[in-house]
């Protein structure tokens, strides 16, 4: 009899050896992961964030982490919209041929260029493709990342 | 030499490679350019976000992701991306990607109560397995589900289907875009008898007039916006009108703006019908050669569940409405009805919603009497501070432009048609208008549903990533296409299971009264995007039942599931997307996943060698099951059948689904990788190449029947940026059922709406069938009738707001993505509360306020939003986006749904606000 | 910037020297030559349509030169950036 008890604890041991992967690794609670750090039952207020105020120029450039993504705005925009067809605030500023100290950046080449219907001229003007800037060029907050991104690192 | 001349170099060299070739001059070996190790290695891809597929090209270097372009060869975009496609190289190294499956452990051993600790992927396969095994021994293969998404590789989604539904013998797979385009699907089932455009993007050239449904292409499809806005601006005559429900920014841009009441897009529709009717614009010619009218029951309830067993109290009133609705006043001058009787119509046809059968021209003409100009500008005016007279100078313009038959006239549409509880029927409107005006089906005009994921159309509908389908469009409960699939798939006959499964939506329900207790959800975030998420979380946290979620990240549905699985994301497998314009695109894996990360495709095909035929083709129950050749409502035992063709009870179905003889032949290493590499092969220590074998079997379905693809080298040539199909003869189909363009349509038929399904129809009238005698319709396309409908839930004195949800240019989806990076969360780092001022201003709310949102089923905080940059909602509405996990709309949203398509109504509930 | 892909004909008994004479033009760079049928495969870098145009009729007169011919070409104003520096370029 005790040498069956004795076997049964044995394999219990066993089936305890077999999990111990459990106790040697630390464990992670669900509110520890994901993006919000709450239960799922939970409903959080979201922070307040601010966006940029700032008027254009003068501003500092923003790093890009893409190299050859779009650049990011560093003024406030919410003034100088909607964009229309009669009326692009961005352009009125932007469509510039130079660049001058403290200025609005102006509009790189291949703005000027149609890769749909004639991608060998360059044109006097922004193409219509490029019109919507805010396709590309978003504004932004003083948000901090979520999780930090090793993209270029 | 830096990257910048490194890559200058290397377009040098490409630039002269193709010259050479193009002159038939052959290129010297070793002369092509092959990148040193300090330099980039271009290759091509496609975005991995929405439905455009835009073309992008992607740097690598030491095994990462350098940086992406968009692609100026690919016709989609033309080297144009949206502030997204530009992160799709970011979204590979946000720095919680999951490396290690994890599991839920307490005192040792798996517990759904355990904190996550990090297994071996043996040990999670293992727990997978034996939870598996319990929940189908218990239930049968309607206990277990795959919830998919239109995100899946064509190839992933292949697998996933075979393994389920061929291996399993169950049909409970259901993608994500089941809230996503199954409307627009059901509709293309039931309009043409087969599923996706006959149009494509050039159309955005093509035309002289772009009329948008329910469709925010400035921020959801922002590069065929870019298209849109090039020839706007570039062409005085251009025309955009705009139909939303709130102000956006494709108003923005627009001629002209229509703000309608939810839901009233069905009224709308038919005061268009009506206008083309009575002014004489039918194309009589058109109508006549290729179309029918048709009509179906209205009683077809909301998509909700029979029973309020489960409901909440407060949401037992709408719940009721699944049995009886009281209908409007509206409703009945809608439907032909007195509008001074009241009308109790129990709803008798929730079971039945899809049938319908044929009208004659003078019946559908009396159907659309009712609506008249006055009677539709009444009743769909969303804005309430806008003059009536200019809101029907609008209407007429709309009208207008339909009717004229010297304009061209493309109608896009998405989630405003497609999530909509008449989303089958509005769907239809648009063809019903479109057809009686001939401008469908031709270069610049045509009705075109615009999807949102990248393979929504790829691999969700051409695969039949769904409950009741089967690859290119074929269905479980069809006989003849279940033989046809078991001849190519190699099963003894009656291995598939004819009672179709669960779409995604019943699925939750299932695991909330314990029909379903084991489920994969795999690429997709099902518990953040599916309405009245409070039930399903519930059910899935506390009940007794496995959910295993793989994704590249830590998702909401993550934290709700018992085992986590780390997947490799876009660039770090091989695969295939289709896009809204029937494009299918590959691209080769281009570094490794990290960690133990693996390939859904890997998880699939490992977890399947866990099963031998024995295990599964035995007699199995399928309650409710009632078809010839399964009787008792059982599964027959297929396995002496199986002997006969020559597979033994102890055959894995690795090795009969996925490692068969076919597939084996296609070797790896290939060729067409160029020396890049493939980690499913490389994980799974084979030699032969799996997403190659995958796709060429899948493909083989589709080939002459409507659906060719062109072979998979195909799609990797330098000259190739995705090809639309039909691919016949190695050429593209760019306008389906067009005799011009589609090999398909029969010579001299001029046009030929050829889809094989519903072609054959009862006779009757508004009422219902009056002749049972089936019409062949054979060629013909049907114009439906459909009637304007309230939805389920209004808002009332006490939820006296209607809620639409959405999603903004920044983010994708449930965001699991592009929160991750960082330019896009600065820019948009949470979801706000849209609400107009005069509405604020009654509660008390202001700028960046809290306020809580609270419907009948839920309730969540958000930060108010008083400026009109980016969406101007009326008073009334309010918008709140749903990316954001900690702003969870989806406790407050409803889970109604189109009773024919099955696809949820995200645009509209009731709810009330006030501050926090 | 604008790379253009440009098939130039001699023959098989003057290539050599056309090489020469190519490579002599500036921005012009002999990628593959094939001295059986006397062709050449070279790529140009200008900046404008103007120049590409003016630079192709330049080869074409070359004594070695029976006939040349633009096959294709490549025009991105981010590789500017290249010479120019990214910051100024891309940025702006």
């Amino acid at each position: 009899m005790k040498k069956k008890r004795l076997l049964l604890t044995l394999i219990a041991t066993g089936c305890v050896a077999a999990l111990a992967y459990s106790s040697m690794q630390e464990a992670v609670h669900e509110e520890q992961i994901g993006l919000s750090k709450t239960s799922v039952f939970e409903t959080p207020a979201p922070p307040a964030v601010e966006e940029s105020v700032s008027d254009p120029g003068g501003n500092t450039r923003l790093p890009r982490t893409n190299p050859l993504g779009p650049p990011r705005v560093p003024h406030l925009v919410a003034d100088f919209l909607p964009i229309s067809q009669s009326d692009n605030l961005c352009l009125d500023c932007h469509f510039i041929d130079e660049a001058e100290e403290g200025g609005p950046v102006p509009l790189p080449e291949s703005h000027y260029v149609d890769y749909r219907n004639a991608p060998d001229e360059k044109r006097d003007a922004p193409v219509g493709a490029r019109y919507y800037c805010l396709s590309c060029h978003v504004p932004q907050t003083d948000a901090a990342p979520l999780v930090g991104n090793e993209f270029g690192k | 030499m830096s990257p910048r001349s490194t890559r200058r170099e290397f377009i040098k060299a490409s630039l002269a490679a193709a010259a050479a070739s193009t002159v038939g001059l052959p290129v010297p070996a070793g002369a092509l350019p092959v990148f040193q190790e300090e330099g980039w290695s271009w290759d091509k891809g496609v975005c991995r976000f929405c439905g455009v597929g835009c073309g992008i090209r992607i740097a690598t270097k030491d095994g990462r992701v350098k940086a992406v372009q968009g692609d100026p060869d690919n016709p989609v975009n033309r080297g144009l991306l949206c502030v997204k496609g530009y992160a799709n190289a970011e979204i590979l190294y946000g720095e919680d990607r999951l490396t290690r499956p994890l599991l839920r452990i307490k005192d040792g051993k798996f517990d759904k109560q355990g904190d996550f600790f990090p297994v071996s992927w043996e040990q999670a396969f293992d727990e997978m397995e034996r939870q598996f095994r319990r929940v189908y021994g218990e239930l049968g293969p309607t206990g277990v589900g795959i919830m998919g998404s239109g995100q899946y590789t064509v190839q992933e989604g292949y697998a996933a289907v075979k393994l389920l539904k061929a291996g399993w013998r169950s049909n409970n797979i259901d993608p994500n875009a089941r809230h996503c385009m199954a409307s627009a699907v059901a509709a293309f089932m039931q309009v043409f008898g087969i599923d996706e455009p006959s149009g494509n993007y050039d159309d955005i050239e093509l035309t002289d007039t772009m009329v948008l449904w329910g469709a925010n292409m400035a921020e959801m499809h922002p590069m065929l916006w870019a298209r849109i806005t090039d020839k706007r601006l570039a062409t005085p005559d251009y025309r955009i009108i705009n139909l939303t429900t709130f102000g956006n920014r494709c108003s923005d841009l627009a001629d002209v703006e229509i703000l309608f009441k939810p839901n009233t897009d069905l009224a709308i529709w038919n005061y268009i019908a009506r206008e083309i009717v009575k002014t004489g614009a039918v194309d009589r010619d058109f109508v006549d050669k290729f179309c029918v009218f048709a009509t179906g029951p209205y009683d077809i309830g909301f998509g909700m569940r029979p029973t309020d067993d489960f409901a909440g109290a407060a949401e037992r009133d709408t719940q009721s409405r699944e049995r009886e609705v009281v209908l409007t006043r509206e409703e009945a001058i809608a439907q032909g009805k007195d509008p001074g009787a009241s009308h109790r119509v129990p709803q008798d046809n929730t079971n039945s919603a899809g049938k319908h059968w044929l009208l004659s021209y003078e019946q559908f003409e009396k159907a659309l009497e009712p609506y008249t100009l006055d009677f539709v500008a009444e009743l769909s005016k969303g804005d309430s501070e806008e003059p009536i007279d200019a809101y029907q100078e609008k209407l007429k313009q709309l009208a207008d432009v339909y009717a004229d038959r010297a304009r061209k006239v493309v109608s896009f549409w998405t989630m405003g048609f497609n999530q909509h509880t008449r989303g089958t029927w509005v769907n239809e409107q648009a063809y019903m208008v479109h057809l009686l005006t001939g401008k469908q089906a031709k270069p610049g005009s045509g009705a075109f549903s615009l999807t949102g994921q990248p393979s929504a159309c790829g691999t969700a509908r051409e695969v039949g990533t769904f409950a009741h389908r089967l690859p290119a469009d074929m269905v479980v409960d069809n006989p003849s296409h279940r033989e046809r699939s078991e001849t190519v798939w190699k099963l003894p006959a009656k291995t598939l299971n004819p009672k179709v499964g669960s779409d995604v939506t019943k699925m939750m329900r299932d695991l909330e009264d314990g029909s379903i207790k084991w489920v994969w959800m795999q690429v997709t975030n099902l518990f953040q995007s599916t309405a009245n998420a409070n039930h399903w979380i519930k059910a899935a946290r506390e009940m007794d039942n496995f959910i295993v979620v793989s994704d590249v990240y830590p998702t909401l549905s993550g934290k709700v599931a018992d085992l986590i699985l780390p997947s490799a994301i876009i660039f770090e497998k091989w695969g295939a997307y289709g896009n809204s314009e029937r494009r299918t695109q590959m691209w080769r894996e281009q570094v490794a996943p990290p960690g133990e990360a693996r390939s859904d495709l890997w998880q699939m095909m490992e977890f399947s060698k866990r099963f031998r035929l024995q295990d599964v083709w035995g007699r199995r129950p399928v309650p409710g099951l009632r078809e010839e050749g399964f009787e008792g409502g059982f599964l027959p035992d297929v396995l002496e059948q199986a002997k006969a063709m020559g597979y033994s009870p102890e055959d894995s179905l690795y090795a009969v689904l996925f490692a068969t003889p076919g597939n084996l032949r296609h070797k790896w290493p290939d060729p067409v990788a160029r020396g890049r590499e493939n980690h499913t092969a490389i994980h799974a220590g084979i030699d032969w190449f799996p997403e190659k074998a995958l796709f060429e079997e899948y493909a083989s379905f589709g080939r002459g029947h409507g659906h060719d693809l062109a072979d998979f080298d195909t799609y990797y040539r330098d000259d190739v940026r995705g090809l639309r199909w039909p691919v016949v003869d190695g050429k593209e189909t760019p306008w389906r059922f067009n005799e011009d363009y589609d090999p398909y349509a029969r010579r001299g038929s001029g046009f030929d709406f050829y889809g094989p399904a519903g072609k054959s129809l009862a006779q009757g009238d508004l009422g219902g069938i009056t002749n049972p005698e089936p019409v062949s319709l054979e060629g013909k396309a049907k114009i439906f009738f459909r009637p304007y409908a309230a939805p389920p839930e209004i808002p009332d004195s006490e939820y006296n707001l209607w809620l639409s949800t959405g999603r903004v240019l920044e983010h994708w989806h449930s965001g699991s993505m592009t929160r991750r990076v960082a330019e896009l969360h600065a820019a948009v780092p949470t979801a706000l509360l849209y609400i107009h001022a005069e509405d604020a201003k009654q509660r008390n709310l202001a700028e960046n306020d809290l306020a809580w949102i609270e419907s009948r089923r839920g309730k969540i905080q958000a930060r108010v939003t008083l400026r009109g940059d980016r969406n101007r909602v009326p008073r009334g509405l309010v918008f709140v986006p749903w990316f954001d996990e900690g702003v969870f709309i989806n406790k407050v949203t409803l889970d109604a749904t189109c009773p024919i398509s099955k696809q949820t109504d995200f645009k509209k509930c009731a709810v009330k606000v006030y501050k926090a | 910037m604008r790379l253009s892909a440009i098939l130039v004909v001699s023959t098989p008994q003057k290539l050599p020297q056309c090489s020469q004479e190519l490579e002599a033009l500036p921005g012009i760079e002999v990628y593959y030559s094939y001295p059986e049928s006397g062709r050449i495969i070279a790529i140009q870098e200008t900046q404008s349509v103007r120049a590409q145009e003016e630079n192709l009729r330049q080869i074409q007169s070359l004594p070695s030169v029976l006939g040349a011919q633009l096959i294709c070409y490549y025009h991105d104003a981010d590789l500017d950036a290249s010479t120019a520096g990214i910051e100024r370029n891309l940025d702006s």
